[in-house]
């Protein structure tokens, strides 16, 4: 009982962070939450498992984040954020009512420069600036080496440089 | 900072507004229910200790880990406790030696095993030249009459990340056991493998003192019965029944019992505890107990009580409230209508739960509906509070709260001898 509701203290300290993470991955508000769920319980039966205390919450983001791949494999979605369905996007748009037009102006353009990449660019990339998640654990989440992500990253920002520099550098 | 980069930034920012909904709490808390308890309390007594460094931002570590001289396993000094430390050093434990190749090409060394009648402690290492990925999943050692599921465990990984040192613990081996199988599993528990080895049960470490304790103590709502202490040079045990009906109503646990060895507290290293009928089952594990005992004795310093208070607390209204109820501060940080009622915020200190809270208006009053969440702070001198909002489902801004009682860390003191003479004090 108590370690239960350590692990929810534990959780809810970062709960926005987890949260985001999910909605990321899922699109919509109900499987984000779906996929945490998942990710306490399993949190609350491997725990025993974990033994370095700092590693927690690159450890349970890992979790979670495999967690979402296979919600997503089993609706039979396309894996990595692909952001081809309009709908999903909808309810991440709609935070700032007196902003909104402008931030959607805005993230529609990073979107864009985001779907030129592969999957896998793509997803460091989110990762890494928008979750402010560390290389290690974005290894550990993608099941590659640090080495691989540090390449993906540059890849990525190079490629969106190389297409969209120009029309920045007014 | 780049034109891109500022981009990610705001995409960043502009994410970040996204909070979770204030139901995600309730549904993880609920998941969480529904999921059939742990067979034995594994948690690693880092996550308690994890919220405390939150919280609390300070942290006593029983933990020492001193360097010592003549090691017989190499490389683990740095994770062992200087009881494990001491015992590896005086040769105890027996070499296993062996070597599975895992699926992602790590290699795992089984080096040794130290057991005795309260647990098995595995020492392994994982090596692989192309960064060690995860630290292995070990599920049981099993054996003849021997079913030993892991306890807690530690790590150290090397700085290049290509080797792991780790230190796992797991139930006790039965000594008529000769071989075990020990199962793990690997990449995130997906593949599942599993290594047979000889065990010489004569190499088991001898049991220090064992005896049966039945005895009783009282407490408010229930008994603590203590059935017997294990001691054994890698731990000592106290086995018992909790038969309290508040028993988890407040973090404290068995984490309020002492054990005293000629006087001195011996150090908790972590309790568990089961349900079982009429009860639950609990074990205390406290560090070796010191070669020379005069006298030894448990001490219920604090276990969870419950005070009967039908307190009812006039609210001021805007301003924070400060209240002293049996002794004990009681704040009343805010009051607020929202669209779902009334809520109150409360703090009082970390072991305290409110029984039987609602609030009056007009005469008419409402019981607490559910508490939407609670936070441990820190407070100006130090002290750590509880804070939680509570939800009544009415509108009306109310003018009394009214406390039938709570459930507390209740000084007991009471005493069992169980070798030597009480000291006079």
């Amino acid at each position: 009982m108590g370690n239960k509701e350590a692990l929810l203290q534990l959780i809810s300290e970062q709960q926005d962070a987890y949260y985001r993470l999910a909605l990321t991955y899922m699109g919509n508000s109900h499987d984000a939450m779906d996929a945490m769920e998942d990710m306490i319980v399993s949190l609350y039966h491997s725990i025993p498992q974990l033994k370095k205390e700092e590693a927690f919450y690159s450890w349970s983001k890992t979790i979670l984040v495999n967690r979402c791949k296979k919600l997503l494999l089993q609706k039979n979605k396309i894996v990595p954020m692909e952001n081809s369905d309009e709908s999903l996007e909808k309810p991440i748009i709609t935070v700032d009512a007196t902003n909104s037009f402008t931030q959607t102006e805005q993230r529609m353009d990073l979107k864009d420069m985001l779907s030129t990449l592969n999957a896998n660019q793509q997803e460091a990339i989110e990762l890494k600036y928008l979750h402010d998640l560390d290389l290690q654990t974005i290894a550990n989440m993608t099941g590659v080496s640090i080495g691989t992500v540090k390449s993906r990253v540059f890849q990525g920002l190079k490629k969106m440089r190389d297409q969209f520099g120009g029309e920045w550098n007014e | 900072m780049n034109e891109l980069e500022q981009h990610l930034e705001r995409e960043k920012s502009r994410l970040e507004n996204n909070k979770a909904p204030e139901e995600l709490n309730e549904r993880l808390r609920l998941a969480l229910e529904r999921t059939p308890s742990r067979r034995v309390n594994k948690t690693p007594k880092w996550i308690a200790v994890a919220v405390a460094i939150l919280f609390l931002s300070f942290v006593s570590y029983n933990y020492n880990a001193f360097a010592y001289y003549g090691k017989k396993l190499l490389g683990y000094d740095e994770l062992m406790t200087d009881t494990l430390a001491q015992l590896n050093e005086e040769g105890n434990g027996q070499s296993i030696e062996k070597k599975i190749i895992l699926s992602d090409g790590s290699e795992l060394y089984l080096d040794g095993l130290l057991t005795d009648e309260n647990q098995s402690i595995l020492y392994y290492t994982i090596k692989n030249s192309k960064g060690v990925a995860a630290e292995p999943q070990f599920s049981v050692i099993q054996g003849l009459w021997t079913k030993a599921y892991p306890t807690h465990g530690t790590y150290s990984l090397n700085e290049e990340g290509t080797e792991m040192k780790g230190i796992q613990g797991f139930e006790s081996i039965s000594p008529f056991a000769k071989k075990l199988t020990l199962e793990y599993m690997t990449n995130e528990g997906t593949e599942q493998g599993e290594i047979t080895f000889p065990y010489d049960p004569k190499q088991a470490m001898q049991t220090e003192l064992k005896q049966s304790i039945r005895k009783k103590v009282h407490v408010d709502q229930g008994t603590i019965r203590f059935d017997s202490i294990t001691a054994t040079p890698s731990r000592t045990t106290i086995k018992g029944k909790v038969k309290v009906d508040n028993f988890d109503r407040i973090q404290l646990g068995a984490g309020g019992v002492q054990l005293l060895a000629n006087g001195e507290p011996i150090d908790l290293t972590g309790s568990s505890s089961k349900s079982a009928i009429f009860g639950s089952d609990i074990e205390i594990y406290y560090d070796r107990l010191p070669k020379e005992i005069d006298t030894l004795e448990l001490v219920v310093d604090k276990f969870v009580g419950y005070q009967t208070l039908n307190e009812a607390i006039a609210l001021k209204g805007d301003n924070e409230q400060s209240e002293e109820i049996h002794g004990k501060e009681l704040i009343i940080r805010k009051i607020e209508k929202t669209t779902e009622g009334i809520q109150v915020t409360i703090a009082t200190e970390p072991d305290i739960l409110l029984d039987g809270v609602s609030i009056q208006s007009k005469g008419k009053s409402t019981p607490l509906h559910t508490t939407l969440r609670a936070d441990l702070l820190d407070g100006e001198n130090g002290e750590t509070y509880n804070e939680r909002v509570l939800l009544f489902n009415t509108d009306e801004m109310p003018n009394t709260l009214l406390i039938e009682g709570m459930h507390y860390a209740k000084s007991y003191g009471d005493h069992i001898q169980l070798i030597g003479k009480k000291e006079k004090r």
